[in-house]
């Protein structure tokens, strides 16, 4: 991403760690600020467009999730990781976002234009369609296992849950997905 | 029921693989025996086997998307204006600050001024053994007293020393005469105690009481009064007002009269009963006080 503020923080970050420009940015540097966004845009855009299954509404979610973290960054205290504490806005925002357009959030097949009908691609499409059909929280607990790849502990401070139910709703999710994806076959 | 909500667990267990080894040999002859268990067991798998790597990374948001996003979200959290503002506010306090220390060196030279402005009282006359006219303020919030300093010649107060409360009490009551009636000066062994206790008791009405800094009594008193114990030189007490019970004024001042440069300490401690019915070492008993009465 092209630096808006200054180039300051391409140097910085040659140099040190997140723990320099984590401080600054909680100060509200700009070019800290940038720093952070960069580091953390695409995984969190990517957490969104898995949650919400639409390029607009991951765009927007991404935007409500900066919006709140740079806001609440300085009173974030490092109790947990960066990454964590950032994802469990951005969820929060996710599923909030769904919660609003319950009613306006078809399924979006990218990839369906595509002309290609390899059967890798029709289990893949399955695969969204029958996770699309999930409650947004179960869809949210198998998004962070399987392709964030959080482990149990970073799932559980993610969601705000313990770790015996975030293994219980792990095991439902599954259970679900699976009779979902049979249902798309 | 409970079966089932127990061997989920252990299963959910068992797939996250925290479950020891005796308690997967237990579930594994489980699942020998239960069908239920056994299909359920191999949804998940099969659920597994098709999350994993079944939902390739999206295309990052393009330059322009992300730099938009970026700028909307620094807009809209208001980041950049609350940066602006603390910074802000923090160069005013330093200017102030600096501004206001810069004034109090300017007209802190020699004279109870200093003070006076400081402390923003207005005048009310208080007789003080030793001291000119001091004032108490009506208006201010912290009742603090201005006093004119007598210590014209009094050398800079000894460095503070402090030691242990226990030995600041025990100093402060070997120094107290034994079974001494109360006198006019029994106010500051008073005042050590409760300097030494910290804790006035919030029952008894409070008064102001001024400790100077001068290392000696303006009037010669000896140094059963003293505070010197407490690194801060002589020390007299006087009703001044009562202030709210319960209520702890602390302040320091710097006055620079002519000559030396001298510190107060402004300490509101509960008021003396009346210098007559004052118990001395003993206990602050009324009966107590009615025998000694009667004594006397």
């Amino acid at each position: 991403m092209e630096s808006l503020y200054s180039a300051r923080w391409q140097r910085v970050d040659a140099r040190a760690g997140e723990q320099t420009w984590l401080v600054k940015a909680r100060q509200g540097e700009p070019w800290a600020l940038e720093r952070f966004y960069a580091e953390y845009h695409a995984p969190v855009y990517t957490l969104c467009y898995r949650m919400l299954g639409r390029q607009e509404d991951a765009e927007d979610a991404m935007q409500a999730a900066f919006i709140r973290a740079f806001r609440d960054l300085p009173r974030f205290r490092g109790d947990s990781a960066l990454k964590t504490w950032l994802y469990r806005i951005a969820v929060n925002e996710a599923l909030s976002l769904r919660r609003r357009r319950r009613d306006a959030l078809p399924f979006e097949d990218q990839d369906a234009s595509v002309n290609d009908d390899s059967e890798l691609l029709i289990e893949s499409l399955a695969v969204r369609r029958a996770l699309h059909r999930l409650t947004a929280e179960q869809r949210a607990i198998l998004v962070l296992q399987f392709w964030e790849g959080l482990t149990g502990p970073e799932i559980a401070e993610v969601l705000g849950l313990t770790l015996p139910a975030v293994k219980m709703r792990l095991y439902r999710a599954r259970i679900e997905f699976r009779k979902q994806y049979e249902e798309e076959r | 029921m409970i079966h089932r909500w127990r061997m989920r667990r252990r299963l959910a267990d068992w797939l996250d693989d925290s479950l020891t080894e005796r308690e997967r040999e237990g579930l594994h002859r489980h699942l020998e025996r239960c069908h239920g268990c056994a299909a359920e067991i191999r949804l998940v798998e099969e659920a597994d086997g098709l999350l994993r790597g079944a939902y390739p990374a999206p295309a990052a948001p393009q330059p322009e998307v992300a730099q938009r996003v970026f700028r909307a979200a620094v807009e809209r959290s208001g980041v950049l204006r609350r940066a602006r503002r603390w910074r802000a506010l923090g160069i005013c306090s330093l200017l102030t600050f600096a501004a206001a220390a810069g004034v109090v060196r300017s007209t802190g030279s020699g004279t109870p001024e200093t003070l006076r402005a400081a402390l923003q009282a207005t005048p009310a006359e208080i007789p003080v053994p030793g001291v000119r006219p001091a004032a108490i303020s009506p208006t201010a919030p912290e009742r603090l007293a201005r006093v004119s300093l007598p210590a014209a010649d009094a050398a800079p107060p000894a460095a503070p020393h402090r030691r242990p409360r226990s030995a600041r009490r025990a100093a402060v009551r070997s120094r107290r005469p034994a079974a001494e009636p109360a006198t006019r000066s029994a106010p500051a062994p008073v005042l050590s105690e409760h300097l030494a206790s910290a804790e006035p008791p919030a029952a008894v009405p409070h008064l102001l009481v001024v400790v100077t800094a001068s290392p000696s009594s303006p009037d010669g008193e000896d140094a059963e009064n003293s505070l010197s114990d407490e690194g801060i030189g002589y020390a007299r007490a006087w009703s001044i007002e009562e202030v709210a019970p319960g209520e702890m004024i602390l302040k320091e001042a710097t006055v620079a009269s002519p000559g030396a440069e001298t510190r107060l300490l402004l300490v509101a401690l509960p008021a003396q009963p009346p210098v007559e019915a004052l118990p001395g070492p003993g206990p602050a008993d009324p009966e107590m006080r009615e025998m000694e009465d009667d004594d006397d």
